[in-house]
């Protein structure tokens, strides 16, 4: 390199750096962390005590969980990664970012989607999938800042002064490409009206394409853009090569390859078709492999300077985040194998685990990041080394409480939701609630360890807030000189290393790697309904029940109620014959959910009559002693928007639900008087006869529809194939 | 023709094949990036992060 540019003095080109644009990205992260953190902890606190929305709508479970997930992912994560690609990309390539302004667009474009996400979701505006909840006109906002972030990008690819692209800008462009196609092709939907769209996908094949969405906005939101910070911050943390650049390369194209495939282990032993949940699976095992390497290639970096551990904030937070890399990404691919599955699926375990991937990963690279990036943006010294310290125990320790308090919680109640008493046959908890009251206490600890993570943010904010407060105010931007792209002499070049000199072509390959997954996963599954064995009995919902089942996803109750019977003995006992594809075809979008803090409601159609709902929706408690689910008084209130109804089944229909012209035409009249009907039987027994244009009714009516098409439950019965899923 | 690949999914040759592919494929990297006289690239490469730039 020294000869090269000793030669070519001549043809230097002075430049600097754009960084008010990383400073923008490093001040909105700390501001939406905060946030983020704060309305975990405020859900977490809401399953230890369900008073805790304090009466208000807009602070239910169901409505702020989606905001803590969306302001954790995209406005924590994403804008600390957005910090760190432009903070190290300019670095990497020699030159500044392609064009300011469209820097400047990105950054504020992305906190308006955070701002429109935060003022919707409360209001319940909400596709009901999970990660990507927001409803089609932010989603088209996203799409355009996205775009306006890869032409930046790319540009400044594209006026490079060095000519071979670095591994971590491979990661870069994994993650641009992927998290387009991800995010347009999940997107697709048939909108209603300004506020409201329907997923032109429905049941199973909804399920597969969120869950490929959901498992990859995990692989190339909150992984992908993080390595690439990984193989920049440590190197230059630690002062030392990469430990293996060999092995980065294996790691990025095994990595982006497999991950692709692994989104299926979300949606085992669901009506899923079985060859699909056994690719996933087969994928999600490979996938420790790669994880691994990549996480033995930072550790091993830092190899003769593990006593700086001690001192230097940034190595120690970046070492931590790849140790809890190392252990989430093992207990993924164990959670997939399918026998682990069956015990942890729709439990805590799977809380767990996510939070030590989010927390222990994101938020520690983060955090490792911020401490090296600050001082050196501001040009300055850390405020305090002191509260640096603080800071890492108190988010370590508060990170540990969750994750153990959650792997407790988990088993726990997997194992009561199982059990089965070997002389009667019979259920030993048969009461869903009394698994909910059991872990309760490991609520409040998980809670607890919350509320550490969060102190150990709000130190952080505040020693960065001295360091940037001490640091000189005007300093001239440093500027740097390097040999133009087109004047630099260039060796005979080859292979990969020419590859990577092609950032184009490069782009096109990480396409076709992430599509040839996608592809033979998904497109079977729509291009025919093969695998879905026909059910005649399976009708659309009635105009009202379509209101109500609007009402269910507007509450966002499929984050604590599964829609999908697994077949399996106690839970064909527990809540009726196993669910099936058919059943769900008319689905928009589908609600199998994800956890089961209450029990599943697939075949609650029935069980109960209509007062036992009203009642309950009133006061849980009144119903389920020790129910820790909410009030939702409201629906008594608010009443159904009947008008609307003609549209959404016209939509519906657009998406292939076969509603009729009649149906259609009559929505209005036939949802009034199946409301006067549902209303008859909670009139009769004293509620005022005005409850009839009120949500509760519409809701209680597809509560009521729910599983009945599929016929009677069957109770379980002990023949050779159930007893085979159950092993 | 789609339903004609659907039905291949219990045939298993073409699992077979496809296995021998992906591991051929991840053997041939391997050996390709470990060839010989490659070690002073990807020195070159890891380089990058650590250099500085010339500063005026």
């Amino acid at each position: 390199m020294n000869e090269k540019s000793e030669s070519q003095q001549q043809h230097l080109e002075t430049f600097s750096y754009d960084d008010d644009v990383t400073k923008l990205f490093v001040t909105a992260t700390l501001i939406w962390g905060a946030v983020a953190m704060f309305l975990g902890v405020l859900v977490a606190f809401q399953l230890a005590d369900w008073r805790l929305n304090f009466g208000i709508e807009w602070l239910t479970f169901g409505r702020l969980r989606p905001l803590h997930t969306n302001a954790a992912i995209f406005a924590f994560a994403g804008n600390g990664f957005f910090a760190g690609i432009y903070h190290s990309m300019q670095r990497l390539l020699k030159c500044r970012m392609f064009n300011d302004t469209l820097g400047r667009i990105h950054f504020w474009g992305w906190q308006l989607i955070i701002v429109c996400a935060a003022i919707t979701l409360p209001m319940g505006l909400s596709r009901s999938k999970e990660y990507a909840e927001l409803e089609w006109p932010i989603g088209i906002m996203i799409t355009i800042v996205w775009v306006v972030f890869a032409v930046n990008f790319f540009g400044t690819l594209f006026k490079r002064r060095e000519k071979h692209i670095y591994v971590a800008i491979w990661f870069y462009i994994a993650t641009i490409v992927t998290v387009a196609v991800l995010h347009i092709v999940n997107s697709l939907a048939i909108p209603v009206s300004w506020t409201k769209s329907y997923s032109i996908y429905a049941g199973v094949q909804d399920a597969l394409v969120q869950w490929w969405y959901g498992h990859n906005a995990v692989a190339f939101f909150l992984t992908t853009p993080f390595l690439g910070l990984m193989y920049y911050f440590v190197p230059k943390a630690a002062n030392r090569p990469i430990y293996s650049y060999r092995l980065s390369i294996i790691h990025f194209w095994s990595l982006v390859f497999l991950y692709i495939w692994a989104g299926p282990h979300h949606l085992l032993y669901s009506a899923l078709p079985e060859w699909v949940q056994t690719l996933g699976v087969v994928f999600s095992i490979s996938l420790w492999a790669p994880s691994w390497g990549g996480m033995i290639n930072g550790l091993l970096t830092i190899r003769g300077v593990w006593h700086r551990l001690r001192t230097d904030h940034t190595l120690k937070f970046l070492a931590t985040a790849l140790t809890f890399y190392g252990m989430s990404t093992f207990e993924g691919p164990l959670l997939s194998i399918k026998s682990v599955n069956s015990l942890a699926h729709f439990t805590s375990w799977i809380v767990g685990h996510v939070h030590s991937g989010t927390i222990g990963w994101n938020y520690f690279m983060v955090a490792g990041i911020f401490y090296y990036l600050i001082p050196y943006l501001w040009k300055t010294k850390l405020y305090s080394q002191k509260l640096g310290h603080l800071h890492f125990w108190t988010a370590t320790i508060g990170l540990l409480f969750y994750i153990v308090s959650m792997w407790v919680a988990g088993v726990t109640q997997g194992l009561m939701w199982r059990a089965i008493d070997q002389t009667t046959g019979m259920l030993v908890y048969p009461n869903f609630v009394e698994t909910v009251i059991r872990i309760v206490p490991m609520y409040w600890i998980r809670a607890f360890g919350g509320v550490l993570v969060l102190t150990s943010f709000l130190i952080m904010m505040y020693n960065f807030y001295k360091t940037i407060q001490g640091a000189p105010k005007k300093v001239k931007p440093e500027e740097f000189q390097a040999p133009a792209l087109h004047a630099q002499k260039h060796e005979a070049t080859q292979g990969h290393r020419k590859l990577e000199g092609l950032p184009a072509i490069f782009s096109v390959l990480v396409v076709i790697a992430i599509l040839v997954g996608s592809a033979i996963e998904i497109l079977p599954g729509l291009l025919s309904n093969h695998f879905i064995e026909e059910n005649p009995d399976i009708k659309p919902l009635t105009a009202l029940e379509q209101a109500g089942r609007d009402i269910y996803t507007r509450e966002g109750c499929f984050y604590c109620h599964s829609q999908m019977i697994r077949p399996m003995p106690h839970e064909t006992m527990r809540y009726g014959k196993r669910s099936t594809a058919a059943e769900y075809v008319y689905d928009h979008p589908f609600q199998w959910g994800s956890r089961r803090t209450g029990p599943d409601l697939a075949r609650i159609g029935g069980k109960y009559p209509n007062m036992w709902h009203y009642r309950h929706m009133i006061d849980p408690r009144e119903m389920t002693p020790g129910s820790i689910m909410p009030v939702y008084d409201w629906l008594i209130y608010r009443e159904i928007d009947f008008e609307i109804l003609p549209e959404k089944l016209t939509a519906l229909r657009k998406v292939g639900v076969p509603y009729s012209d009649e149906e259609i035409q009559n929505a209005v009249a036939d949802a009034k008087e199946q409301a006067e009907s549902v209303s008859y039987m909670l009139t009769e027994t004293g509620v005022d006869a005005s409850i009839q244009d009120k949500e509760i009714v519409a809701l209680i009516a597809y509560l009521q529809r729910l599983g009945v098409d599929a016929g009677e439950s069957t109770e379980f019965q002990f023949t050779e194939e159930n007893l085979e899923a159950e092993e | 023709m789609k339903s004609e690949v659907l039905t291949q999914a219990t045939n298993l040759w073409p699992q077979i094949f496809a296995l021998f592919i992906f591991i051929a494929v991840f053997v041939g990297a391997c050996l390709w990036i470990f060839r010989k006289n490659s070690a002073k690239v990807y020195d070159e490469m890891a380089n990058i992060p650590l250099e500085k730039g010339q500063k005026r």
